[in-house]
């Protein structure tokens, strides 16, 4: 679902790719990209979101200044339902 | 008659029933249910998108948007103060507020909240500024101490999250009602059917949150519209004076000069 290409061992150490978890699936990335480019890439841009790296809560301010790092862990957080 | 308005953390509301967004059979069955209760406060909740459905929050965020209601996330389903804490930021970031309906559980089986990781997590988020809405007990020395960190408003459990079982322990909340005063108290689960509000509401809570009962009856809108006239009802009742419960009968109407007197025994 997320993952743009196959990985290889090679790409990676490389450091042409890094892998990255978003919402918990595996993600082949570019070296060098940070969580806006991250937005553009999922298309989300226009939704209700947040975005929490390694379980700290990115403000929007910083999301084009964070780059993110192979085994990242990004959850992208939206509303739900609640009681 | 409508009962007066009140304020929550400073905010006006007429409607004293908070209601939650979940369980309902559809997403428009839960618009009707919202505006029939004529709540102006709903409870939200937030997780990480899923692949198969990345827009199904955005989709929720435009629904709720439409309701024009005040927003209370909260922290549903963190076991740990840690947990509920760094759920709280994210939850101010998400919606835009500082409200936060604090969740913090202590056991699986009754979801019963943890009151010493709840005092935990409620120091540190009332010292960041959060206006905190505590889910908790009826336990008086735990409210107190909640009351004791800066909370304006208690939201004691009427009975287990789901359960429908009403007031479990009215003792209990009658006495937080005498002994805490002025704060501002909701029933916070457990509420089954309209009379368990209305009992709440005559024992001088200022208001009720409440979910399943509405989202999980036959009708929602109608069970909703039923609440809020019951709440109100309840509200009107305290403020009216509920008369003391006596042991004997006393008749209602004049004994003297009854055109024919018997004398019972």
């Amino acid at each position: 679902m997320y993952v743009l290409e196959t990985t290889t061992m090679s790409d990676i150490n490389g450091q042409k790719k890094i892998e990255v978890i978003v919402n918990g699936n595996m993600m082949l990335l570019e070296n060098g990209v940070f969580i806006d480019d991250l937005i553009k890439l999922l298309n989300i841009g226009s939704q209700r979101y947040v975005v929490v790296i390694n379980d700290e809560l990115m403000p929007k301010s910083i999301y084009d200044k964070v780059e993110l790092k192979q085994s990242d862990r990004c959850d992208i957080m939206s509303p739900i339902s609640g009681g | 008659m409508q009962a007066p308005s009140w304020t929550v953390y400073g905010t006006e509301l007429d409607s004293r029933l908070f209601i939650g967004t979940a369980l309902y059979p559809s997403p428009q069955i839960m618009l009707d249910a919202i505006k029939a209760s004529q709540s102006q406060v709903i409870t939200v909740s937030l997780r990480r998108q899923t692949p198969s459905n990345l827009d199904s929050g955005d989709k929720f965020w435009q629904l709720i948007q439409s309701l024009g209601c005040h927003l209370l996330p909260n922290t549903a389903g963190c076991y740990s103060a840690q947990e509920a804490v760094k759920t709280a930021r994210i939850a101010r970031e998400l919606f835009d507020t500082d409200w936060i309906k604090l969740e913090v559980l202590g056991d699986s089986y009754n979801l019963q909240p943890d009151p010493f990781a709840l005092v935990e997590a409620t120091k540190v988020l009332i010292s960041e500024g959060f206006k905190v809405f505590p889910y908790c007990t009826d336990d008086l020395v735990l409210c107190q101490k909640l009351a004791d960190l800066g909370c304006e408003v208690l939201m004691p459990w009427g009975a287990p999250i789901g359960t429908g079982q009403g007031l479990i322990n009215p003792y209990a909340l009658e006495t937080l009602r005498k002994r805490l005063p002025d704060l501002t108290l909701l029933v916070d689960a457990g509420i089954g059917k309209p009379s368990d509000a209305v009992e709440a509401m005559e024992l001088g809570f200022d208001g009720i949150l409440l979910n399943t009962a509405v989202a999980e009856a036959l009708d929602p809108a109608k069970m909703a519209d039923a609440f809020a006239q019951a709440i109100n009802a309840g509200r009107l009742a305290y403020e009216a004076g509920v008369m003391p419960k006596r042991d004997n009968a006393k008749p209602s109407t004049p004994t003297l000069d009854q055109p024919i007197w018997q004398q019972y025994d």
